[in-house]
Parts: C-alpha cells; sequence; structure tokens
C-alpha cells in the first residue's frame, strides 16, 4: 500500500504516526482515506470549498501533484507520498492616508470638470483611476506620497486591512467615469454628468461618511453565496469537488 | 463664458446638498425603521447603552480595525456601554431586519433601548464615544459628570 | 499552554528579526513537547522565499527548507515545535493572514521588530477551530533542562 508522510503538526490527529498507509487509484482518494480514518484532518488540509489549501503541499515521488494531475494524479503501490507544509504569514496592510487622498482627488477634480464643463479632464481621471486599479495601488496615491506624506501635511494612517475592496471601488469608479467621459465627447451631457456626480456621490460616501461601496459590494456578493466571497461551504463536499447542487 | 461657470458652480452646490439631504434621509428612515426593533437586543442589559454590532467572518477591517476599537471602547468606559456582536452571515435574517446594507456596521442604542444612529463602515472608539454622548446628552467620563456636579454645588 | 525558551535562544531569533529588517524574517523552532508545553533547544534561522518587494509583508519558506527542518529535528531526537517570524514596524500579534496561513499545534513566536531594534516577543498557538490565535505564556530560562 502506498505510504503517506505525515508533517510534525498533523501528527497529534493521526496517533502520533509520522506515517500512514492509505490506499487509492489517485491523490484525491488518497487523501480520503487518510481523512477517513483521521476526520480532524479535514479542516487543517482543505478549506471551505472542499480545496486543497494552499500552504498544503502534496508530493508524490518528490514531484509536487500541482504540477502533475493534482487531484488526480495517479497513484502506484510502491509510490511515497508526503504532505509538505507551506510556512508563510505577514500583513495586509493598507495605507488608508493614500486612499483617502485618492477619494479626495477624485472628488476635487471630478467636480472641478463639472464646474469648468472639461469632459478632457474626467477621461483623465478615469485614466488615472484604471492605471491604478491595474496596477493595485490608489491612483492618485503618487500625490500623497511624492508630495504630501514628505512635507508631513498627511500622517501615514496604515492599518490591517484586505485591499480588495478598495481595489474595486476604485475599479468601478474608473469604468463608470470612463463611460461617462465617453459619453460626454458624443454629446450626451446630462448623461454623462449624471454619471460623473455618481462616482463623487460614491467617493464622497467613502470619505465622509466612511461607507465604502467595494466593501458594500463585498458583503452582497458573499451574502448571494457568488464563488470566491463565501467563507461557510456545504457540508457534504467532496474534497477537490464543486459543491452539490444547492437545495 | 464666467456667467455659465457661474450657473455650473450653482448647480454643483445643488447636486452636492441634495445627495447630501438624500444620504442623511436614508440614515434616518434606517434608524427610525429600527426604532421599534427587538430583535437581536433579547440579551440587552437595560439602562445602559448598547452598541449592536454586525460582521462578517470574510471582513478582514471588522477583524483588525473594528473589532479592536470596540474593545478600546469598552476598556474606558467599563459597565457604561455593552457590545452586542451579529455574524451577518451566519444570521441573514437579523441583518435584513436592521437594515444593514455593508459590514461592518454599527447602531448606536440608547440606555431607554431605543436604536439613535448608525455607522455604515468601520468606526474609531473616539467616533463612537462621542456618538454616545451626544445620544445621552450628557458626557461619558466621571471627571466630566464631577465637574457638572462641582459647577451645580459653586451656584448654589 | 507555555513556550519555554532559553535567552541565548530569544536573543538569536531577535537579532535573526534585525537582521533581516526591514522585511520579515522566519525560521523554525525545534525541542521538546512536555504535555501542553513547548521548550525550544534549536532554531533554524531560515530565508523568506517571497520575492523582492513581497518581503516587507510577507514571509515565507520553502517546502525543501521545512523538510530539512524536519530531518533537523530527527537527526537531534527533538520535535518540530513552531515557527518565529517578524513583525518589522508593527505589533507582535497574529495577523489575519498569519491566521489563514497558520499550522495548528505549532507555537508562532511573533517579534515586533521596530526601526531595527527588537522591542518584544510573545507567541501564539491557532485554535482547533482555526478562528483565531490564543496566546500562550512565554517562559524565558537561563538554561534548558532535560
Amino acid at each position: 500500500m502506498p505510504q503517506l508522510k505525515i508533517p510534525s503538526p498533523l501528527r497529534a490527529y493521526t496517533d502520533g504516526q509520522a506515517e500512514v498507509a492509505v490506499a487509492g487509484e489517485n491523490v484525491g482518494q488518497v487523501l480520503e482515506s487518510l481523512i477517513q480514518q483521521h476526520p480532524d484532518l479535514r479542516q487543517h488540509l482543505f478549506n471551505g470549498h472542499g480545496e486543497l489549501r494552499p500552504f498544503v503541499n502534496l508530493y508524490i515521488n518528490s514531484e509536487d501533484v500541482r504540477h502533475l494531475q493534482k487531484m488526480d494524479t495517479p497513484v502506484k503501490e510502491a509510490d511515497r507520498l508526503m504532505i509538505v507544509p507551506s510556512i508563510a504569514g505577514g500583513l495586509e496592510k493598507v495605507d488608508h492616508s493614500a486612499i483617502r487622498t485618492n477619494q479626495a482627488l477624485i472628488i476635487g477634480l471630478s467636480i472641478l470638470a463639472f464646474i469648468l464643463n472639461l469632459p478632457w479632464l474626467v477621461a483623465a481621471v478615469a485614466l488615472v483611476m484604471a492605471v491604478g486599479t491595474v496596477t493595485k495601488v490608489p491612483g492618485f496615491g503618487f500625490v500623497y506620497r511624492l508630495f504630501l506624506k514628505p512635507r508631513g501635511l498627511v500622517k501615514p494612517d496604515v492599518l490591517e486591512d484586505n485591499p480588495e475592496p478598495h481595489r474595486f471601488a476604485q475599479g468601478f469608479g474608473a469604468v463608470v467615469l470612463g463611460l461617462a467621459a465617453f459619453a460626454l465627447f458624443l454629446g450626451a451631457a446630462t448623461f454623462g454628468w449624471i454619471l460623473v456626480w455618481l462616482v463623487i456621490f460614491l467617493a464622497g460616501l467613502n470619505l465622509f461618511a466612511g461607507f465604502c461601496a467595494g466593501c458594500a459590494i463585498y458583503y452582497w456578493l458573499g451574502r448571494l453565496s457568488v464563488p470566491g466571497f463565501v467563507k461557510m461551504p456545504p457540508a457534504e463536499t467532496f474534497p477537490g469537488m464543486r459543491p452539490k447542487a444547492k437545495a | 463664458m464666467l456667467a455659465d461657470l457661474l450657473v455650473r458652480a450653482i448647480w454643483a452646490l445643488l447636486i452636492a446638498s441634495i445627495l447630501v439631504s438624500a444620504y442623511w434621509a436614508v440614515n434616518w428612515l434606517i434608524v427610525n425603521r429600527a426604532r421599534s426593533k427587538r430583535l437581536g437586543l433579547e440579551d440587552i442589559r437595560p439602562n445602559i447603552p448598547a452598541i449592536l454590532y454586525f460582521t462578517t467572518p470574510s471582513c478582514v477591517p471588522c477583524k483588525t480595525i473594528q473589532r479592536p476599537a470596540l474593545a478600546r471602547l469598552q476598556e474606558r468606559l467599563p459597565d457604561s456601554i455593552q457590545v452586542i456582536e451579529i455574524n451577518a452571515a451566519a444570521r441573514p435574517d437579523l441583518a435584513d431586519y436592521w437594515g444593514v446594507l455593508s459590514v461592518p456596521t454599527t447602531f448606536i442604542i440608547d440606555a431607554r433601548g431605543r436604536p439613535r444612529r448608525i455607522n455604515h463602515g468601520v468606526s474609531s472608539a473616539e467616533k463612537l464615544q462621542k456618538q454616545i454622548e451626544e445620544v445621552e446628552r450628557q458626557p461619558f467620563t466621571f471627571r466630566a459628570i464631577l465637574s457638572k456636579v462641582q459647577k451645580k454645588r459653586n451656584y448654589s | 499552554m507555555t513556550l519555554i525558551i532559553p535567552q541565548s535562544v530569544l536573543d538569536r531569533i531577535h537579532a535573526h528579526g534585525e537582521g533581516a529588517y526591514p522585511e520579515e524574517g522566519a525560521g523554525l523552532m525545534l525541542g521538546e513537547i512536555i504535555g501542553q508545553d513547548h521548550q525550544v533547544s534549536e532554531i533554524l534561522p531560515l530565508e523568506n522565499v517571497r520575492e523582492a518587494g513581497a518581503r516587507y509583508d510577507r514571509y515565507q519558506l520553502s517546502p525543501q527548507d521545512y523538510l530539512l527542518g524536519e530531518e533537523e529535528a530527527d537527526r537531534l531526537g527533538v520535535e518540530m515545535l513552531g515557527v518565529f517570524h517578524s513583525h518589522p514596524d508593527h505589533p507582535n500579534r497574529p495577523s489575519e493572514f498569519d491566521r489563514q496561513w497558520a499550522w495548528p499545534n505549532f507555537s508562532y513566536l511573533i517579534t515586533s521588530v521596530v526601526k531595527g531594534k527588537a522591542v518584544e516577543s510573545r507567541s501564539w498557538r491557532l485554535t482547533e477551530d482555526r478562528a483565531s490565535f490564543s496566546e500562550e505564556i512565554l517562559e524565558v530560562g537561563e538554561q534548558v533542562n532535560s
């Protein structure tokens, strides 16, 4: 029978054994047989969707199964399997001062564009926001970084936070503002400026009222169980398989 | 040219005012609808203001910023406020009942058990304390109450 | 739950964190498991294999280095107890990302390194439901008792 090596932190769940005999024709079946024998292992090896957690590496004869056929990798009698941990961690930091500077400039420049009737300024702001979204930074963050922070005009406010909803909000704003610029250039002034004010409103909500539209969207997508935003999975999900049809 | 600019500037002011009023109106509506709400407050202790705090397991700033802020607030005002935490993912019924639009969301509930304020998004300990003080119409520090009492004594 | 560690070993962990600053430094802790307690006798300072630019707020040890650790533990006849890592200019509390990537039963010793100087270390273990960390008592001793 194939042997599976168990790393130190998981041996408490395998009655102290460093090696366990397992059965199965592929890696998925082998892991299932392991969990049948030692059910406490499931939540540490698999996430809520039945996928192997990113910090769990499975090696078959010194090759990572992620480079082979993953859960479908065939297993033979004499194969030696190993669970090898990726040890990792870190901080997810977001400088809220950079985000606030970005929002203030988006609002200020958009209002200026409206008052002075400058569609190209709208397009420019949309472009900066789009570039920021793609490069994963606040678009106007450079103003904070290069001018405001070094002069002590704005102090850093670095907090442990998830940058994704903020990035999503900026991306959404970039799209709406881009559409607005397009509409303005085509002559649809009312529609175009309504879209501009929509972006001003959302950025203002965030800057003054602390209401982050991106975060709200993440919340609702999680509530509607859209994959990728959900934490809790259906209970009988076989590891590596999609959840069964919704009830 | 200048007249056109002025007209647009006035429009901008008008639109901004309408948007701000709309935001206040929505909040007022949510808090007003919440006036008679009792679900979720079953374990509330009477005569102490409360913060009803909605969160979800996948909300990072809830864990890293909001919860420590609430803990700091409780340290500053021991026995003077209570925090009721609700997992909106586990209790979507409560979240919808209270009109939660995103997380974290905090409701300020006064000592009489009436919801008075709502915050969408992360709120600092200072902001929450200020709101509780406004709602209770009296400062919440022992020193402030003491100085009030002293003032009364000096006048009599 | 206690992490017992000799002062000399803790000093080496702090030196490693200071050396890695302003990036995160990490390594493995080896020693004895005595009931609920972990007694550190040896450490393996390792390389943060995250790509340049990402090492300021992320650390990662390669699977090869981990296996080295397991081999070393077998060779010395001790157990693998956990991981030590530093938080540059940040408190020594585990982050959300630390929690998502944590292994059960391991001690996670986190050192706060502020402006290049190691300030303080605290040790944590992942709770059984993976929802949070529990802090364990850090006992700094003079020498290792057998």
